[in-house]
């Protein structure tokens, strides 16, 4: 009876075609980050937790990436 | 998901039963065989209460006994009650078991009985034994999402809710459903708290924005449209429900009004009645008028002539033959008379009285009228016979008498009978007028309109909402453009502007997948519970079946449309075997578009229905099931027992001993009020559980061997 999170991930990952692939590797960690997420859900579900902090922390985690990488890129293209 | 094992100790009816259920794919069916009173639904609350605790209880357990009715009639006693269920989940490693234990003590005197507080265990089920395990609430959860109840635990009863009931609740109960297992409640939930994210993060640029005061500008315009999301948002959501609940009053007050017209409107009655009575007055003068004409008949020479017609045929050809004999008229004597003063016969001869000759002719035509004379009084009767009776001598023209006394007959009898057919009818709209309910019907009109135009202007409004959404959505696209090029300008704004794009993505993801759930999985289930439905009920659209299609509106309503594709109430076009059937096959088409692996429990799934739509809801659930448990009557099996001997994998029988000896053959000789359990299966009965049904059918069977 549990939930089926496979199910909604692969929904989800679905849609994440349709985002634009902001650097190399961009979308791998944004599907990384959508289970996460999913996960921080079920979590909060069953025992509140600071699930906004714990979205946002992921979020920055990824962001970070989008930076570095960019800034390489923008490095690598100067060059 | 799927349940092992059930264990009941003092729960009610069950004072200790076990039951192992059927887990392989190819038999994957467990059946609890019982009669009515023998402790099924029990056992569906047992293991319910079991898995959820006190919320699968009526009225969440409050004043609900748990221990059994006659435990401590006399004195205070302590009763415990649990319920041990093992159950299997798959992880990535393999399948895990675990053991839930829950049990709770209950104090009962009598009638009286007051409960502690439940306890619940947890161990995992492993070769080296049965490590309990921590905060056992937090970690079943997971398994057994509360929400999932309603839908894997129901009875053929209850699971009528998603179609039955009034419009607004369906749609709750039908959509409560498909969050649950599509997941539109935690996509939902990401998707409010990724928005938070965002939020904190632009009032993250707003207080490092410092002098750039086009960014500080654009940061609060941003904060100010997000805050208004959530806003238009509800008031959108809002309008919409005030839109389905105003349609549902509408449709309710339409349905009552059309009820109150089927049974007549009061006006229109009294119309009609009035138009009865005076059609009845106007009969009632026909009939007397008839009734006169009738009378009249047998004072009418017709009848005459109708009675006398022998002797007045015979008195005709007399008078017509003393016509032709030139006796009638008689005008012989004038004639005579008249000779005798004239000097000459008509022959020529004299009749000169001083001649001899001539005196003698004379003596001779005055005997001839003499002769005459005698005649004569006859002779006229007969000549004015002749010609005063020459009417009732003609011949009869037409039917006669007898023909109008057919057509008096018959007019009389028609107006008699529109009489009494109006005095009927009069009667007939005296008791519907009698037995209108005190229902005005323009009432209900003005009712029915005033809702539909506030459903109409609930719609204006959840338009104008959704309008104010859809150009907050492209405003905030606009600002958050503005915003990422004027953070560009440094590292640090780069970093942040990073982070909000990350969370704008995320957004975007969790709002097209909630889109995606809600429009092509939601057609997905609506498919596959229509393909089940057609083949459960064994309807062929293309065959004129009156049933073509089943469907789930994006609103969450379940509908079915019959022939030429119109649209027909579940609840009130379905038999009631159609009805279990559709609810039943969107349940088991829930389940596998969402892919939730769960045991479907249902009680008496199969009520109202027989024959052929009987075995295929039977077939097909367990075909669609990955585990399925049900609880069926012994009327409930009859003709499906060939299904169970291919997919059942465990049958049990619940015996009642309060039963004997009405419907148990044997005493089961035990006192106290509890349900016994056997293995016999469907094809088969013990001592214990034998019925006199059984013994009958079993004696003419050999009666006719």
């Amino acid at each position: 009876m549990a939930y089926n999170d496979k199910k909604i991930l692969e929904v989800l990952l679905g849609e994440l075609k349709a985002v634009p692939d902001r650097c190399d590797g961009y979308q791998d960690e944004l599907a990384e980050l959508l289970g996460d997420v999913l996960q921080a859900e079920r979590e909060h579900a069953i025992a509140r937790t600071n699930v906004v902090k714990k979205i946002g922390d992921q979020v920055n985690t990824v962001a970070m990436f989008l930076h570095r990488t960019r800034a390489k890129e923008g490095g690598d293209q100067a060059e | 998901m799927k349940l092992l094992r059930v264990r009941v100790e003092n729960f009610r009816l069950l004072k200790d039963i076990q039951i192992e259920f059927a887990v392989e794919t190819a038999s994957n069916l467990t059946v609890i065989r019982a009669a009515n009173e023998s402790g099924k639904t029990t056992l569906l609350m047992a293991l319910q209460w079991g898995l959820f605790g006190d919320e699968a209880l009526p009225d969440r357990g409050r004043n609900f006994r748990l221990s059994p009715m006659d435990a401590a009639t006399g004195t205070r006693t302590s009763v415990n009650v649990s319920v041990e269920v093992d159950y299997e989940v798959p992880t990535k490693t393999g399948p895990r078991r675990y053991r839930l234990l829950r049990y709770v003590t209950e104090t009962v005197k009598g009638g009286e009985f007051e409960r502690g507080s439940a306890n619940v265990k947890l161990f995992q089920l492993n070769a080296t034994g049965t490590p309990p395990v921590d905060n056992p609430e937090a970690h079943i959860r997971p398994h057994l999402p509360r929400e999932l109840r309603e839908v894997f635990f129901t009875d053929g009863d209850r699971a009528l809710s998603f179609i039955e009931g009034n419009r607004g609740d369906q749609m709750k109960r039908v959509e409560g459903a498909i969050r649950s297992l599509l997941g539109l409640g935690v996509v939902e939930e990401a998707l409010a708290h990724t928005r938070k994210v965002s939020a904190e993060l632009n009032q993250k640029v707003r207080a490092d924005a410092g002098t750039q005061r086009e960014l500080k500008t654009v940061s609060e315009k941003l904060s100010a449209l997000q805050e208004q999301t959530p806003e238009l948002e509800r008031q959108h959501k809002e309008a919409k429900d005030a839109r389905l609940k105003l349609e549902d009053f509408a449709e309710e007050a339409d349905r009552r009004l059309s009820d109150a017209l089927r049974k007549g409107n009061r006006e229109e009655l009294e119309a009609e009645r009035k138009k009865a009575a005076a059609g009845k007055i106007a009969a009632e003068k026909d009939a007397g008028q008839a009734a006169r004409d009738h009378a009249n008949l047998f004072k009418s020479i017709l009848l005459g002539k109708a009675l006398l017609a022998e002797p007045f045929e015979k008195a005709k050809a007399v008078l017509d033959k003393l016509h032709e004999q030139g006796k009638i008229p008689g005008e012989t004597i004038p004639v005579l008379d008249d000779r005798l003063n004239q000097p000459l016969c008509i022959c020529g001869e004299s009749l000169d009285p001083n001649d001899p000759e001539g005196q003698q002719r004379r003596a001779k035509i005055q005997k001839l009228i003499d002769d005459s004379r005698a005649s004569d009084a006859i002779q006229e009767k007969v000549t004015a016979l002749y010609y005063g009776a020459r009417d009732l001598l003609r011949p009869i023209e037409g039917d006669g008498w007898s023909g109008e006394f057919s057509a008096v007959f018959e007019r009389r009898q028609r107006a008699n009978k529109r009489h009494r057919d109006l005095g009927e009818q009069e009667a007939a709209i005296d008791a519907k007028i009698a037995a209108l309910p005190d229902v005005d019907i323009q009432q209900l009109k003005a009712t029915r309109d005033r809702y539909r135009e506030q459903a109409k202007d609930a719609h204006g409004k959840e338009i104008k909402y959704a309008g104010f959404l859809d150009s907050n959505t492209k405003d905030i696209d606009a600002a958050e453009d503005l915003r990422k090029k004027l953070l560009q300008h440094d590292e640090r704004g780069a970093k942040i502007s990073a982070e909000l794009e990350v969370a704008h993505d995320l957004q975007q993801i969790l709002s097209n997948a909630l889109e995606t759930m809600k429009t092509t999985e939601l057609h997905k289930v609506g498919e596959s519970m229509n393909t089940l439905f057609l083949d459960m009920i064994g309807a062929d659209p293309s065959q004129r079946s009156i049933i073509a299609r089943a469907e789930i509106t994006p609103d969450f309503r379940i509908v079915v449309f019959g022939r030429f594709d119109n649209p027909l109430d579940p609840s009130q076009d379905l038999n009631g075997a159609s009805r279990r059937a559709l609810t039943i096959a969107f349940i088991l088409a829930l389940t596998k578009v969402s892919e939730v692996e769960a045991p479907n429990v249902i009680d008496t799934p199969l009520g109202m229905m027989s024959g052929y739509v009987k075995r295929e809801v039977l077939r097909l659930a367990a075909e669609q099931s990955s585990q399925l448990i049900l609880f069926l009557t012994h009327s409930e099996i009859a003709g499906c027992e060939d299904i169970l001997d291919e997919r059942a994998g465990r049958i049990y029988t619940l015996t009642n001993p309060a039963h004997y000896p009405k419907i148990l053959v044997n005493d089961p000789g035990v006192n106290d009020i509890g349900v016994l359990l056997c293995d016999c299966d469907h094809r088969d009965h013990c001592e214990q559980c034998e019925r006199r049904e059984e013994r009958r059918e079993s004696e003419a069977v050999a009666v006719e061997a």
